[in-house]
């Protein structure tokens, strides 16, 4: 599967990825990135800090809208900036759904780029992070 | 754990390490970091994990996935390669920005280089006195290439 700048268009729709995060799943991440902040996988840690149980990585979040973009654009593709801002809470045992859309759509260089606004998003619809990504397409 | 609430003296101290560069470090980039990062995250994109296929597009071969660079490997203030001047302070990630410039391949030795940039106080209504910090880490490869710039902000309070 590959995407091709003349297929996307200012609004086309980032495919979207959706996530269920588990406790299991933090504390892989958490030794995978190398992030042992306790409140992500230690529930009296996390209620000690006034939380109802422990959280969802920000850069967990971050990593998911980057498979986002590299899901989409496949190997033909290439990211070449990401920004993300964590602006809400969210924990295991929800469903986190990791969205995209086009925003610009521009050549610079000689290289055929696209800009798309991305977010994640939980059960209630709210945006928890926020940000962008751009990328260079064939 | 006591947490202490920021101070201004504090902030005081942040402001002294502004335009400070970290201590540099290197870490090794193997193949391994790479598909435990993509299995943590649930991503079987072929491009951090299977060399066959990765080696039939553009990279040549297997690559890092964003989740490396979001990773703490690569981020000195999070992962205490930068000491702050205050503890015991609650601190979050507030944004992030990664410039990818050039791929990490597995056996690169990326030399990792941060310094903060920017304090700024701020008076939160409910969290009371806040810094924001701003910070820039640059990811330089063995060959002398930038291969990614972050730009950060943390807040403590």
């Amino acid at each position: 599967m590959a995407l091709y700048f003349e297929d996307v268009q200012v609004g086309t729709q980032v495919t979207p990825l959706v996530k269920h995060p588990t406790t299991r799943q933090l504390v892989m991440w958490a030794g995978a990135s190398r992030d042992f902040v306790e409140q992500h996988y230690d529930k009296d840690n996390a209620m000690d800090r006034g939380l109802p149980g422990v959280i969802v990585h920000g850069a967990l979040k971050a990593s998911w809208l980057g498979q986002l973009i590299t899901d989409w654009i496949g190997t033909n593709g290439i990211l070449k900036e990401l920004k993300c801002r964590y602006r809400g809470i969210d924990y295991p045992g929800t469903e986190i759904t990791c969205r995209g859309k086009v925003i610009k759509k521009y050549i610079e260089d000689g290289e055929h780029l696209i800009v798309c606004e991305i977010w994640t998003e939980n059960s209630k619809g709210e945006q928890t992070t926020t940000g962008s990504a751009t990328i260079a397409l064939p | 754990m006591e947490i202490l609430k920021l101070t201004s003296e504090d902030i005081a101290k942040l402001k002294t390490m502004v335009g400070r560069e970290s201590e540099p470090y290197k870490v090794e980039a193997d193949k391994s970091m790479f598909w435990q990062l993509a299995e943590a995250i649930g991503d079987t994109n072929p491009l951090w994990q299977d060399e066959i296929t990765a080696k039939k597009t553009q990279y040549k071969g297997i690559i890092a996935p964003p989740a490396f660079y979001i990773s703490f490997w690569m981020n000195p203030l999070a992962n205490g390669k930068i000491i702050l001047p205050i503890t015991g302070r609650r601190g979050f990630d507030a944004e992030h920005e990664w410039k990818f410039n050039a791929p990490i391949h597995p056996g690169d030795v990326i030399t990792v280089k941060s310094k903060i940039i920017n304090v700024l106080e701020k008076q939160g209504k409910k969290s009371g006195l806040m810094a924001f910090c701003t910070y820039e880490t640059t990811l330089t490869n063995q060959h002398g290439v930038k291969v990614a710039v972050e730009l950060g902000i943390q807040v403590m309070l």
